[in-house]
């Protein structure tokens, strides 16, 4: 099964409607979720099929370490958990939550692509 | 100890007994005793020199000018001896110097008898003879008084001063030579007191110099003692604080200074400690503001980045660009409130919000807000109730954008669809606005943490796009407070969540 889905975990509205069309450009279909707890069941239907996870740093409900957590637990090993911050220190925070790729806010299409198109799974 | 003092010490930390003000105290005292031992030593000194003085004037040298004037009377008497008098003459003229003779050896007998006399002088001559081993000099004395009173004696008989016819010859050669010898006997014993009491005399001055030098050192060496001591107690806790000063301005972190005295210094050092402390707070506080500031700015500025690339690339696709030029329109005007409320909540922090008083409608001021905000979430319902005199004395501008503040944080807390109200309410001194919402499971319990900067729950998962910027109440409070407004958030059922600025007419 071709891994052509992306979540994207983010509480505001016009930044996940901005990410899915940047992702459909790319013959990518994006997955929207709010927040974690509402992510955490599109993980488990998805599993098979996903890409890469984009995950947002402050979001209402789990703490930003038992999101990142819970969705590492929920992923195939492989799949990258990619911390989306407009946080100054983006690296730092990313390993914090024991991931290993991050993506900058402000960020353009071009470098939403990069971070999809680095892994080529499956 | 001060209450301050001894409440600012750490619980079980060891004392370091370095007093500054205990030690300064002991050296200042250290400095007053050597003075008053100085005073005093000089005074006694003074007596003293002045007892010598008077001794050596009344009792060494006095004797030594009488035996001078009974040597001259001797010598008289001598002269007498030559041949060419008649023997009448000679015992006329030997009576007066005899008559001197006498009184001087009355005199001496009598004052100035080492041996004999009962004066303190005479006693005090006795013991510093005793002490140089001169006593056989009393004996000399004494001996050459007798001699001498004698002499005085055979030749009153001789010249006829008892009432007898003089004798042939009227003054006899070895009387004349007994006199002399006895006079010359008492001169050297009285030159060798002369020579004792100086030595005396020399021995007090040593011992009133030796003690002067030994209180001037004393006190020499007792201060230096306190002030090394003094040094010792300030020297490294200064150095301690200059290294905390230096560590500061390198590295801007506050470090406790230890100091655990209970004296200025310590005062001191706990005063710069709460000055390191209160300017690394807010320094961080600074860039804390900083760093959420451009998480703000950074979040908005993806969205219009990104959908203006999403609008360039897709010219031929009318409904995708309109709704990117949509989400560019409502996402610039979000930029736009949050410059604003930076700028503004900085200004208030320095204290130079702008205020420009006026009159002010509060319900066309409404109206306008509601209408800016129904652009950004047409489905939103907002309901503005007025039933008193909206007119009050204030700053349009800052008004205004308290009311956009108030609107957005109670849509955003609002579930979606629930109506926003908006009330005018008041009397003939007050109007009291109010805006309310239904408010979701999310709001702190301590609804003073809303108005914290930065400090409101992140609820970007709008339907409708609205956020608040996390500065909207901050700064409401502070337009309130410029106003002399009362603003306060209250909780009622619903569960809903009221904020309310009252204004004085």
């Amino acid at each position: 099964m071709r891994r052509d889905h992306v979540l994207i975990i983010d509480d505001d509205a016009d930044l996940r409607e901005l990410v899915a069309i940047g992702l459909a450009d790319a013959h990518l279909t994006c997955v929207e979720a709010a927040g974690c707890v509402e992510a955490l069941p599109l993980l488990d239907r998805d599993r098979a099929r996903l890409r890469a996870v984009l995950l947002d740093y402050f979001m209402p409900g789990p703490s930003p370490a038992a999101c990142a957590r819970a969705i590492l637990e929920r992923v195939d090993p492989g799949v990258p958990v990619v911390l989306v911050s407009a946080a100054v220190d983006i690296a730092e925070r990313a390993a914090e939550l024991g991931l290993t790729r991050y993506l900058a806010k402000p960020f353009d299409l071009v470098q939403l692509h990069a971070v999809v198109s680095e892994v080529e799974t499956g | 100890m001060s209450l301050w003092a001894r409440s600012t010490q750490h619980a079980g930390a060891p004392r370091t007994g370095v007093s500054v003000n205990r030690r300064l105290s002991l050296l200042v005292l250290s400095e007053l005793v050597t003075a008053a031992l100085i005073v005093v030593a000089a005074a006694v000194a003074l007596a003293r020199l002045e007892g010598e003085r008077a001794y050596m004037d009344r009792y060494v040298f006095a004797p030594l000018l009488d035996i001078g004037e009974a040597q001259v009377a001797g010598n008289e008497l001598r002269d007498l001896l030559l041949p060419g008098r008649s023997e009448e003459e000679v015992a006329t003229r030997a009576r007066p110097a005899l008559l001197r003779l006498r009184a001087f050896t009355e005199r001496y007998q009598r004052d100035w008898e080492t041996g004999i006399s009962s004066l303190p002088e005479a006693k005090r001559l006795r013991a510093e003879l005793e002490r140089q081993g001169e006593l056989k000099l009393l004996e000399k004395e004494h001996e050459a008084v007798g001699g001498t009173v004698h002499a005085v004696h055979a030749m009153e008989l001789t010249t006829g001063m008892d009432g007898q016819a003089p004798a042939e010859p009227p003054l006899r050669g070895r009387d004349v030579a007994a006199l002399d010898d006895g006079l010359v006997e008492l001169n050297l014993v009285n030159l060798r007191y002369v020579q004792i009491g100086y030595r005396a005399f020399e021995r007090i001055h040593r011992l009133i110099t030796t003690s002067f030098i030994v209180i001037s050192l004393g006190g020499i060496v007792a201060a230096g003692l306190l002030g090394f001591a003094v040094r010792q107690a300030i020297a490294p806790r200064v150095r301690r604080m200059l290294e905390a000063v230096q560590r500061f301005r390198e590295r801007g972190a506050y470090e406790r200074i230890e100091d655990e005295g209970d004296d200025d210094l310590t005062v001191l050092a706990h005063t710069l400690g709460l000055s390191f402390r209160s300017i690394a707070e807010r320094d961080k506080e600074r860039e804390r503001f900083l760093a959420v500031a451009a998480h703000e700015l950074k979040t908005p500025l993806t969205t219009l980045k990104g959908f203006a690339q999403v609008a360039l690339a897709h010219r031929e696709d009318p409904v995708l660009r309109e709704r990117a030029l949509a989400v560019l329109d409502r996402q610039s005007t979000r930029l736009a409130r949050l410059v604003q409320d930076l700028l503004w909540s900085a200004r208030a922090e320095a204290g130079q919000l702008p205020f420009h008083p006026g009159p002010v409608d509060l319900q066309v001021l409404a109206r306008q807000v509601i209408g800016e905000v129904r652009l950004l979430c047409g489905a939103r319902e907002f309901q503005l109730d007025s039933c008193a005199d909206p007119h009050i004395l204030g700053d349009s501008s800052l008004l205004e954008q308290s009311l956009w503040n108030l609107i957005v944080q109670a849509a955003t807390l609002a579930p979606d669809r629930d109506p926003v109200q908006i009330g005018i309410e008041g009397s003939m001194t007050r109007v009291r606005l109010t805006v309310a919402a239904r408010s979701r499971a999310e709001v702190p319990d301590d609804l003073d943490e809303l108005i914290q900067p930065f400090q409101a729950p992140p609820f970007e998962s709008r339907s409708d796009g609205l956020r608040s910027t996390g500065l909207g109440l901050h700064l409401v409070q502070e337009i309130a407070r410029l106003h002399g407004a009362r603003f306060e958030i209250e909780r009622r059922p619903g569960p809903a969540v009221v904020s309310c600025l009252e204004f004085r007419r």
